[in-house]
């Protein structure tokens, strides 16, 4: 025993019966685990992450108010708190729970079934952390970002024969996906399909589909992962998306309300099923979801401003303007920090008090919110973008409605849901025609400008090009085409006259400000080695 | 206003107690183990006698867990959680937990198993079935108890065996398909839990194949043998 021990280990214990946390502590104590934290609730387990990273967390799934288990997970996750060679061990109550948690997609490294023994805690704690020592670079590589690396690594592992097999299997197809790999992911999963089956694999194959816009297909395979197994919340999402792209809006938003009902603690799920509601003029389902997406978000980074704004619009909607008031100096109160709360209330606020009939009021506030457009057009997204161009056809401010709109179409010209919704936002105001050819014409002015640059680029005009881009970049900062052609032109011209660090910055926050963009994902991570491997030429001559 | 009582669902009431009881017996258990798990307690008559209390709390609490579980596959859905398992982990998560009980008992306790071993089931009911045959083996050992995993003919092999005196014959079965037969819940007390455990067994599909469990008297000295094969 004396041979293996957690001394030294960073340790974070949650659970909210200071019994149970006492308990686990001399459970941990008797193997030499001395560097011991506790944490009362989630709220406290992320402070206490926030505040240093932790190699093992032994969290209970259930923590009585506020945040459970998986969400302390989820929210840790998507900060970045927890790093990729630590071990979060999620204590259940449920013998039988892992039936329900075993579909969700954020997975601890192990579940451990009440009651814990400290036999049972150490022989488990000391597999993992043998595991997670024999995975160390495959964490490394993670941690860098470097999809190509996990890859290798993965195959190589593989190769030498491992325990692990199948869960490097599953990491590969995750990164060839990344990558948009998609060709190399079909055939990854087709054999591990013909092997088991497996619904991560027949998962990822769904996924293949999907971004092949092989919409018919992708629903049929996202369908048999839920006839196998009905929890799988995963399945309903991109089963949704993929409804969604094929024009069935009713059945996308059916989809993504089994999908709550199955696992209803998640932020980004109420609020994908918030924004179809919405779009099918189902304010009742549309208020829920969005009360439900600031419940379970509370305290969350995941919460925006406009999860706020939304149910102000949806409660405008259904006659409670007034309600809509309160929530609206909720969003000011809550979101204070955030850049984009000021234009978001604005364009609420307008909404909010044109149907309390104050006309002047509202006019002033969506005075203001256009102010702040104009000003800093990057606080411009596509949720507060197309709020605002409703905003303003409500209030016959067409002209202004008009402008807003080719600034968004300027900013997503080849995002067909943000499109879409645009369009459909001009139908409703009576304007479909109108705003079908501003979409068309502004997108045809954006191509024919892109085409411009890209003509530069293939006749060797590499400088003239990288102005030519950046100018593009600055009338439309969250242009995703723009921005990674920008990246491109830098890189083509490193790769003529050598990197420089000057360049290779300015290159990356090109690629940064595209990285949120699914369309073009493959291209940024593509774009992304390329300065990776010229940050590594510059280090190393 | 309305005096009609509220419809009400008697398989959710159900489910609902037994997973109230089987929390309660759980804690019995925890509370046993503590009384019984003392040093002072190895040389104790009367705390010897409580193993015969452990053993029916134990047994009651392995089948309102398999209840539970087949309640809610059945009636709610739910899907077996098949993830590859690391299996000479599930098989020493099970040896630990009754190890100090054991020793304390005089039966030699082991487990054999390879450790590279990986196989695709479902962990908390497979582990739950290991649990509630190793609680019947101590029943019935003279003072052996071993457990352990192989593979034969491409299916894990998951055994626990005694040097009792072995299965009755009529409870000897060694497939599936037949065990509907041979589970007679009058014959006695083993029929609701190899009722559960066959059902758990056959839940297992992998192809066209099916897990089942034998029960021979291949043990050590020729006692109990109880194998659950996985696909």
């Amino acid at each position: 025993m004396a041979l293996w021990s957690l001394k030294g280990r960073t340790i974070l214990v949650v659970d909210d019966f200071p019994e149970m946390r006492s308990m686990l502590r001399s459970m941990l104590a008797m193997y030499g685990a001395d560097a011991i934290q506790q944490a009362r609730n989630g709220e406290e387990a992320i402070e206490r992450m926030q505040a240093r990273p932790f190699e093992i967390v032994l969290c209970d799934y259930n923590l009585g108010e506020g945040k459970d288990g998986q969400q302390v997970l989820e929210e840790a996750k998507h900060r970045d708190l927890l790093p990729y060679d630590s071990t979060f061990v999620m204590v259940t109550a449920e013998n039988t729970s892992e039936m329900v948690m075993g579909a969700l997609e954020y997975q601890p490294d192990a579940y451990l079934s009440k009651p814990v023994t400290k036999t049972v805690l150490q022989a488990r704690l000391k597999k993992l952390l043998d595991k997670k020592a024999q995975m160390a670079p495959v964490a490394k590589a993670l941690a860098r970002q470097d999809y190509n690396q996990v890859i290798t690594l993965c195959d190589r592992f593989i190769e030498q024969g491992t325990k692990f097999r199948y869960e490097l299997l599953k990491l590969k197809t995750d990164m060839l996906l990344n990558i948009g790999e998609f060709d190399q992911a079909e055939a990854l999963v087709g054999q591990v399909l013909e092997d088991r089956e497996l619904p991560w694999a027949r998962m990822g194959l769904g996924r293949v589909q999907f971004h092949r816009q092989e919409y018919e297909e992708a629903i049929a395979t996202f369908d048999a992962v839920i006839g196998q197994q009905r929890n799988f919340v995963a399945a309903y999402d991109w089963r949704a998306r993929a409804l969604q792209r094929k024009g069935d809006a009713a059945a996308a938003q059916e989809s993504l309300q089994q999908a709550v009902s199955v696992s209803p603690k998640s932020l980004q799920r109420q609020r994908a099923l918030a924004d179809i509601a919405d779009s099918n003029q189902d304010y009742a389902t549309t208020e829920k979801a969005r009360r439900q997406a600031l419940r379970v978000g509370r305290g969350s980074v995941l919460r925006q401003p406009t999860d706020f704004s939304g149910l102000a619009r949806a409660l405008v909607r259904q006659g409670s303007a007034k309600e809509g008031l309160k929530v609206l100096d909720q969003l000011r109160h809550e979101c204070r920090e955030d850049p984009r709360t000021g234009l978001v209330a604005a364009v609420a606020e307008s909404g909010v008090q044109q149907a309390l009939g104050n006309a002047s009021q509202a006019a002033a506030a969506l005075e203001s919110a256009l102010e702040l457009a104009a000003g800093q057009p990057e606080l411009l997204t596509d949720a507060v973008g197309n709020e605002l161009v409703q905003t303003c056809l409500e209030q016959g401010r067409t002209e202004q409605a008009h402008e807003v709109a080719r600034s968004l179409v300027k900013n997503n010209h080849d995002d067909e849901d943000v499109l879409n919704r645009l369009s459909m936002i001009y139908r409703e105001a009576g304007l479909g025609e109108a705003g079908d050819d501003l979409i068309r014409s502004t997108r045809e002015e954006v191509v024919a400008l892109n085409n411009e640059g890209v003509a530069l680029v293939n006749a060797g005009r590499i400088e003239e090009s990288i102005d030519f881009f950046s100018n593009a970049v600055k009338v439309m900062p969250n242009n995703a085409v723009f921005n990674l052609n920008a990246a491109h032109s830098l890189i083509l011209f490193m790769k003529n006259s050598g990197p420089s660090r000057e360049h290779l910055t300015r290159a990356l926050g090109y690629i940064q400000a595209a990285e949120g963009d699914e369309i073009h994902r493959d291209w940024c991570n593509t774009l992304k080695r390329a300065c990776r491997s010229m940050a590594g030429a510059i280090q190393n001559g | 206003m309305s005096t009609e009582p509220e419809p009400y669902d008697f398989s959710l009431i159900l489910a609902n107690s037994v997973h109230d009881m089987k929390n309660s017996v759980g804690m019995l258990v925890g509370a046993l183990d503590e009384l019984g798990g003392g040093e002072a307690a190895a040389g104790d008559p009367a705390l010897r006698d409580m193993s015969k209390l452990r053993y029916e709390a134990k047994r009651l609490n392995a089948n309102l867990i398999q209840l539970l579980a087949l309640y809610k596959i059945n009636e709610l859905g739910y899907a077996l959680n098949i993830v590859e398992n690391d299996v000479e982990e599930v098989i020493e998560e099970c040896f630990l937990e009754q190890a100090a009980f054991m020793e304390l008992q005089g039966v030699e306790f082991e487990m054999d198993c390879d450790p590279e071993l990986v196989w695709f089931f479902d962990r908390e009911l497979v582990s739950s079935v290991l649990n509630s045959v190793i609680n019947n083996a101590y029943r019935y050992t003279r003072d052996r108890i071993r457990i352990g995993a192989g593979t034969v003919d491409g299916r894990l092999a998951l055994f626990v065996e005694d040097n009792g005196s072995g299965y009755p014959e009529s409870m000897q079965v060694n497939s599936a398909p037949d065990l509907g037969q041979a589970i007679d819940f009058k014959s006695g007390s083993t029929g609701l839990g190899l009722y559960f455990t066959a059902t758990i067994a056959r839940m297992h599909r992998h192809k066209d194949r099916v897990g089942y469990i034998e029960l021979a008297n291949t043990g050590i000295d020729g006692g109990g043998c109880f194998t659950l094969y996985l696909p």
